[in-house]
């Protein structure tokens, strides 16, 4: 049994798109792709490209926030039990996180690797 | 066992099956993903969701899926006071809130269908498994810290469930202060839901995610969820139950 067959969703999906512009040679620097409409707002990301690789994304926009003309109600939470957050070694067979991936993101960062490709 | 991991809708969706499985299945069943994108993309000019938003094809002409997801969408409109809404800004309809979870959910309905007991099917980090992992052992999952992509901050044991995480994790990594821990819940970053069903688990993520701070209560107080919601300072919050999935 494997764990962490992917390290990263993201990971994964920028390998993917690495290679989709693999054809042509990225050029160093920094580019930023357009704004793309997601489900909670815009999402813009910039590529990083460093001696021709894609070396870092950076999250220029991400949808934050959150609706707050509504109201739930507040009456009697009860008390839920909280902790800090640590790393666990426990072995697991798959991860769930955040879709960063959105299509949004994808195509913002598609944009950028083909400024850095031009 | 056998897996396979492909880039449908926009993001990497993975199925394993423990014991032998056939190449016709897995094939099958990444169909069905890119027909579920088809229909339902918002970047394809040619899908179904993209000819209602144009006026091309009205509602009462829509595909049984297409009316399915939509009802689906109007119930969870309803049950989390307004919070789900998969009505635009712009008047525009965007299921896409609804359409990961009800795919993933037909996938594992596929697999089931063609003899399939033990597996998971995970898009996007949203994941439905069915019976047990190789060795005998109940799946597993982990839920990625939202500061640190390679790390996961709770294991959890799935059984025949399912988990949903939302969240705006690329965010957090500049505001994390481990010095700075609080007890006040502050803004939430990545609110994980567990249920039974992958569907139940993503909509109600997603909508208990918009309510920002107070999601986690709402979870609590709905039968047949558990949480585990992290804020901005590194700061979880879980509901009753959720301790007894936790996995060490």
């Amino acid at each position: 049994m494997k764990s962490f067959r992917r390290i990263s969703a993201l990971m994964l999906s920028l390998a993917a798109f690495a290679g989709a512009a693999r054809a042509a040679a990225l050029h160093d620097g920094s580019y930023a792709g357009p704004a793309i409409d997601a489900y909670w707002g815009l999402v813009q990301v910039q590529a990083n490209v460093k001696d021709g690789h894609l070396a870092s994304v950076d999250v220029l926009q991400f949808p934050g926030h959150r609706q707050t003309s509504r109201q739930i109600n507040d009456a009697a939470l009860p008390r839920l039990q909280t902790e800090a957050i640590k790393a666990q070694s426990a072995r697991v067979n798959v991860v769930s996180g955040a879709t960063l991936t959105s299509e949004a993101y994808m195509r913002s960062l598609k944009a950028a690797l083909g400024q850095a490709s031009q | 066992m056998a897996g396979e991991t492909r880039l449908v809708m926009g993001m990497p969706v993975t199925v394993e099956i423990a014991g032998r499985a056939h190449d016709a299945l897995f094939e099958a069943v990444f169909a069905h993903f890119a027909a579920v994108d088809a229909r339902f993309s918002l970047y394809r000019p040619g899908s179904e969701i993209c000819a209602i938003n144009a006026g091309r094809v009205a509602l009462s002409e829509a595909s049984e899926a297409m009316r399915e997801v939509l009802a689906i969408a109007e119930r969870t409109k309803l049950e989390t006071g307004g919070f789900f809404d998969v009505r635009r800004a712009d008047g525009g309809l965007d299921p896409s809130g609804i359409v990961k979870g009800w795919a993933i959910r037909d996938a594992a309905a596929m697999l089931r269908a063609a003899g399939a007991m033990d597996f998971y099917v995970d898009a996007g980090g949203d994941i439905q498994a069915s019976g047990k992992a190789p060795g005998g052992a109940d799946w597993r999952a982990g839920i990625r810290n939202p500061f640190n992509a390679r790390e996961i901050v709770k294991a959890v044991t799935l059984g025949d469930g399912a988990i949903a995480t939302s969240g705006t994790y690329a965010r957090g990594a500049h505001i994390y202060d481990p010095h700075r821990q609080s007890h006040d819940i502050g803004g939430v970053v990545s609110l994980s839901v567990l249920a039974r069903d992958i569907l139940e688990a993503d909509r109600f993520a997603t909508a208990a995610f918009a309510m920002g701070a107070k999601g986690i209560y709402f979870i609590e107080a709905r039968p047949g969820l558990e949480g585990y919601a992290v804020d901005a300072h590194g700061v979880a919050t879980q509901t009753t139950g959720f301790g007894a999935y936790v996995a060490t």
